[in-house]
């Protein structure tokens, strides 16, 4: 396996955060996936260019589905990063398994936006990422809240009280 | 256990961390201190000891992350930093950005506050950058 952490932020590459992520676990390179990212050319250049000394690749979801059976079979160890839950749910309904060395799904900032329920510091999910959520926990996965490595965290199960 | 000390002129130190709970959450381990106009140099001073003395309770040292060098949240954190009287040990810094607050996140678990010191310094200097392009081709070399 060769997936090390998979995390959401809808930032994507959040420069400092994605770097101190990678202090803790093994990071040989990064593959985040957005469609809308991948199809601005100036964006993605600049994401990647502000992550010096990891290896980038920026894909939009269905590129991502056709280069993560390669990624997996890799020696190497590699993030994840998803804009949303519901491109993760896109990458597990085409039957690609996201379990990784971390073994969870780490959550990161999610803003604040119309039809959105605030679930945490910088966390907020609209009916489509809850439904993803649901998807992602039936299928195995620990999903955990956790903005940076030392800090507070909850499940997704906690966060689903909330939405009562 | 290192604690940090924010120490700004006006509402800096206040700014500053209410921008990092956007990013990192709460950061338990800063305690911020601020000069106003209308609180006086001697009154700083007072809240100042105050203020260090909480941030020592329990910890190895203390970091002081000032916004200016030679500005007085500096000198007064260096007058205890210099006093060989002073226990846990301090250390100061000057220059405090966004990304130097984020990163003493890093070094709140060391023991040697002048490590930590050399450490955030070292890691802060960094994240001065310009903004650049990445090359668009991607390699399928995973």
């Amino acid at each position: 396996m060769s997936i090390s952490f998979v995390r959401i932020d809808d930032r994507v590459i959040h420069g400092q955060l994605v770097t101190r992520w990678a202090k803790e676990l093994p990071c040989d390179g990064i593959i985040a996936i957005d469609d809308a990212v991948a199809a601005d050319p100036l964006l993605s250049s600049v994401m990647k260019g502000a992550v010096q000394d990891i290896k980038v690749w920026l894909f939009d979801t269905a590129t991502a589905i056709e280069k993560l059976p390669k990624i997996i079979a890799s020696e190497k160890h590699y993030f994840v990063i998803g804009k949303s839950p519901v491109t993760l749910k896109r990458i597990e309904e085409a039957g690609i398994s996201l379990q990784n060395s971390n073994k969870k799904i780490n959550v990161g900032p999610m803003s604040a936006r119309a039809t959105t329920t605030t679930i945490g510091p910088n966390q907020s999910v609209n009916p489509e990422e809850i439904a993803a959520f649901d998807y992602l926990l039936q299928r195995g996965h620990q999903i955990e809240f956790r903005l940076v490595p030392d800090a507070s965290s909850y499940s997704w199960q906690d966060a689903r009280q909330k939405l009562k | 256990m290192i604690n940090v000390i924010l120490a700004t002129h006006g509402s800096l130190a206040d700014a500053l961390l209410t921008s990092s709970r956007m990013v990192y959450g709460e950061l338990p381990h800063v305690f911020p201190i601020m000069l106003t106009e209308n609180k006086g140099i001697n009154s700083f001073a007072d809240e100042f000891a105050a203020v260090l003395k909480q941030a020592s309770k329990g910890a190895d040292g203390v970091l002081v992350l000032c916004d200016l060098q030679s500005g007085t949240p500096w000198n007064i954190a260096c007058h205890h930093a210099f006093d060989p009287q002073t226990q846990p040990p301090v250390a100061v810094l000057a220059g405090v950005n966004f990304p130097m607050l984020l990163l003493s996140d890093e070094i709140k678990d060391l023991q040697e506050v002048e490590q930590a010191a050399a450490q955030l310094l070292e890691q802060t200097q960094e994240t001065l950058v310009q903004a650049r392009l990445a090359e668009a081709a991607q390699s399928d070399d995973f």
